[in-house]
């Protein structure tokens, strides 16, 4: 149609439009529209995301988002598993296979078997063959970012046989008691096609593929589809998927920045689920019958760290009394609104090894008061506790430790500060305290190296800068010990030291929490912070 | 005009100055936002730095920039993975768009208002369009933003759904310019033309808002004074009707301060809605500026910077010639 448009035209039709806009939608919106149960788009799903990824090179990236996006388009030889409670689905942090059919381990430890599932193509039609296990294990050892770092202490490409078509061994050159669980990540364990990676560049040490940080090959039920910078990004069903096709037809990505607006749309039935609202936001939905929190502990801890390395914390008793100050549970029901789960030991409650009963802590404003005293602080002492601007979750959180400090004579003074200096000042330990919140791999073996162990001091993990030459020794010891009962006495004896040592504050573990439609059905939450769109569909 | 022209590149190198050093003032290091918030290898670090020439002396980096620069190389932004320049021809016509027509808002409702209001002392249409004019100044326009949302759209359904420049099962037209609205009509399809107007609409509107305001507040004092001038009563008194006068002779001369406010308007409304886009999701060039300083994106913020620096200066020659067309007495030799 070549329409014409003259001036007059175009004004009515915009008139007409606008009209008809204005009809549809404020019919639309009547709410007994939705409560008759016509759900809108019953194939796609529409989630909010404040956040883009920054590329899709699987094993280049980095931040969680991008990984648990991509985990719905490409796909491990195992993955996490997920299990029946009360006859509610979970997700749990144990792994399993996945385009592996199942894997054999060799009495010593050291050799993992590979026995893969037959009929698996990735998106462009290319099968999955041992010769591409070999091939994409190489070249996320050779790309060399994320966890591989820490798989290549364990393995380099020559580790890696193809026994037969369908069968690939790996043999380790020590014993790795989380090696699967190493798989099981994206940035690890994706199968990448190497016909089309060939095509498109390669591979090159350290650095993403041109092409693959924008386009994808996978295996996985999802197949990347438009991506509009700044509004919206996409996955479409792979009809061909092994396990058979996707319930949904498409997931449409839409980048809100502002959470109010996450809210209004949420709530209007426009969006079918958002990531993690600020508390108070959360608050106005509880009760609600149309939406759905789902919520559960990731591997990390709301926490505030406190520079082990100079006064006033290099002192173990002030760090004492810092957490008998503290009333997590205020903190919780203030910043979280009571949906998070209070910390009970220095590791997250999702980790092997985990044993709540080891914590010597309550809340003990008196205690505290002595440990001070005993520190040489009757006096007072003054502190400062910084947060990024902006996270109203942490600034609650600062505010609030100020206000429990003040009450054992602690004068601390809260500082907000911008982004990329906050991450640069914490890893480089030029702030004496700070409210952080991370998310880790759910491995207890990876969780205690980066956090505790003194060679992580800095960027590596241990913001604290904690140093115990015992939880070092302890924590080498654990890397290497694969029988469970001799590896939970290990972890235990960790505990003990670090729930002694305090090098932080623990509040609550990390809080994965979403907020869906609750049509939406199949949502599933894992400790790893991951999300599959196979298994969900929109439903009354 | 010439040497008006000649003033333009020495301005763009100290504007490239100037951010390059404000910059690099404000603690922080890319490589580590790149990398992101848990644990990092230190040598995968140090790999970064080598990369992006953080790891040379400043002067370096700037030479170095400036040499790219001229070269048409803009760099690349760290947060959206892509040549800055690309991020900038994909942002820039929805912050166009927005402000265009916001602008076109702000005129085409303020002049007429303004021009009431100055003729009209004292009466109850002036009183009533600087009250409304104030509040409009001083409201927050994020806020009214909020507040649009709120009763608009939420409460009452009549608004488009606050996603930016589509809903939610909308696609783009075919990009030719960019511009939903001009592609829209290149595509020849009207229905899709009037979607991009309907979704433009409410954020425009609430941009628009305190530009209007002083537009009107200027126009009107300016027309209370030129109304008292000599020329006035002269034509007055020729017997020129009070409609003429004030057309042909008073609003002619007070439109020249006006012009000078709109045309420092403009560039604000190209880099002041910041807000403004984020609450409604629209996906320009602000709220890529804004993540591009919260990720330290050096190339990103220097991009966006000289993008609207060089709005501004065009937007002032712009004003210039206007001048010139407005009052015969000044012209550029």
């Amino acid at each position: 149609m070549t329409a014409q448009f003259t001036r007059r035209a175009l004004l009515r039709t915009t008139a007409a439009a606008a009209g008809a806009g204005l009809a549809t939608r404020y019919l639309g919106a009547a709410p007994d529209a939705l409560a008759a149960g016509s759900i809108p788009n019953p194939d796609t799903v529409f989630y909010g995301v404040y956040w883009e990824p920054v590329n899709l090179d699987p094993h280049a990236i980095t931040d969680w988002g991008s990984m648990w996006m991509l985990d719905n388009i490409y796909e491990p030889l195992v993955r996490y598993q997920t299990k029946q409670v009360n006859g509610k689905t979970v997700g749990t942090a144990e792994v399993g296979p996945h385009l592996a059919e199942n894997v054999t381990v060799s009495k010593d430890g050291k050799a993992y078997t590979f026995r893969l599932r037959q009929g698996v193509k990735f998106h462009s039609g290319d099968p999955l063959t041992a010769d591409v296990v070999k091939y994409s294990l190489t070249r996320m050892l050779t790309v060399n970012l994320g966890p591989a770092t820490l798989i290549s202490k364990f393995m380099d490409p020559g580790s890696i046989t193809v026994v037969d078509p369908r069968t690939v061994r790996v043999t380790l050159k020590g014993v790795c008691p989380f090696f699967l669980e190493l798989l099981a990540a994206t940035n690890t364990g994706a199968m990448v096609n190497p016909k089309t990676v060939d095509a498109h560049g390669g591979t090159q040490p350290g650095k993403f593929n041109e092409w693959m940080s924008r386009n994808t090959d996978g295996t996985g039920p999802f197949k990347w589809g438009q991506w509009t910078a700044g509004q919206q990004f996409e996955f479409v069903a792979n009809d061909q998927y092994w396990a058979g096709a996707p319930k949904l037809k498409r997931v449409v990505f839409r980048v809100i920045t502002d959470f109010a607006t996450q809210l209004l749309l949420l709530k209007r039935g426009e969006l079918d689920i958002v990531y993690r609202l600020p508390p108070d936001m959360t608050a106005q939905l509880i009760g609600n019958p149309d939406v759905v929190i789902s919520r559960d502990n990731g591997i990390g801890m709301h926490q505030i760290y406190m520079q082990n390395r100079t006064k006033p914390f290099d002192d173990v008793r002030v760090r004492q009394a810092m957490v008998y100050a503290v009333d997590p549970f205020a903190i919780n029901r203030a910043a979280a609104f009571g949906l998070a789960t209070i910390a009970q030991s220095m590791l997250p409650s999702g980790l092997e090894g985990y044993t709540p009963s080891l914590w010597p802590y309550k809340y003990d404003p008196n205690k505290a008061k002595a440990l001070l005293a005993e520190a040489g602080y009757s006096k007072g002492l003054n502190v400062s506790i910084a947060f990024n601007a902006g996270n109203t979750e942490r600034e609650q959180t600062a505010v609030l430790a100020q206000a429990a400090l003040r009450n054992v004579g602690v004068d601390a003074k809260v500082e907000g500060i911008p982004w990329g200096t906050f991450v640069t000042n914490y890893q480089d330990g030029k702030m004496p305290a700070f409210v952080l919140s991370g998310l880790e791999l759910p491995i207890v073996d990876n969780y205690l190296n980066n956090l505790f162990h003194s060679k992580s001091a800095g960027a590596k993990g241990n913001f604290a800068f904690y140093n115990n030459p015992q939880v070092d020794r302890l924590i080498d010891q654990l890397l290497g010990t694969a029988d469970p009962a001799a590896r939970k006495q290990i972890i235990t004896q960790i505990q003990r030291l670090i729930n002694t040592d305090v090098p932080s504050v623990p509040i609550y573990n990390a809080l994965l929490m979403y907020a869906h439609r609750s049509w939406v059905k199949g949502w599933v939450l894992f400790p790893s912070g991951n999300w599959y769109f196979y298994p969900v569909e929109k439903r009354a | 005009m010439a040497r008006r022209l000649l003033a333009v590149p020495p301005i763009f190198v100290g504007i490239t100055l100037v951010t390059f050093l404000l910059l690099h003032v404000v603690p922080g290091d890319p490589a580590r936002m790149y990398l992101g918030e848990g644990a990092q290898d230190p040598r995968v670090l140090a790999a970064l730095h080598r990369e992006w020439g953080l790891d040379r002396p400043l002067p370096v980096q700037y030479v170095d920039y400036l040499r790219n620069l001229v070269r048409g190389n803009l760099g690349f932004s760290i947060h959206s993975g892509r040549p800055v320049a690309e991020d900038l021809r994909h942002f820039l016509p929805a912050t166009v768009e927005l402000s265009v027509l916001s602008f076109v808002l702000a005129v085409a409702l303020g002049v007429p208002l303004g021009v009431l209001s100055g003729a009209r002392v004292n009466t109850g249409a002036d009183h009533a369009s600087r009250v409304g004019s104030l509040l409009f100044l001083s409201m927050p326009s994020f806020w009214f933003g909020l507040i649009v949302i709120y009763v608009g759209y939420f409460l009452l359904g009549w608004l488009p759904s606050p996603t930016g420049r589509l809903g939610m099962t909308d696609t783009a037209p075919s990009p030719v310019t960019g511009l939903y609205t001009i592609d829209s009509v290149l595509a020849g399809d009207p229905g899709a033309f009037a979607r991009a107007l309907w979704y433009l609409l409410p954020p425009a509107v609430t941009l628009a808002l305190p530009s209007l305001g002083l537009v009107v507040r200027m126009l009107r004092t300016s027309i209370v004074e030129v109304l008292s001038q000599d020329y006035v009563r002269t034509a007055r008194s020729k017997g020129v009707a009070s409609r003429g006068v004030l057309y042909r002779h008073a609003l002619r001369n007070a439109l020249i301060p006006t012009v000078t406010v709109l045309g420092v308007q403009f560039g604000l409304l190209f880099s002041g809605n910041v807000l403004v886009e984020a609450v409604f999701s629209w996906p320009g060039i602000g709220g890529y500026l804004v993540q591009a300083i919260q990720w330290l994106d050096y190339s990103a913020v220097m991009g966006c910077t000289l993008l609207i620096a060089g709005l501004f200066v065009a937007v002032n020659v712009l004003v210039d010639f206007t001048y010139a067309v407005l009052d015969p007495r000044v012209h550029y030799g």
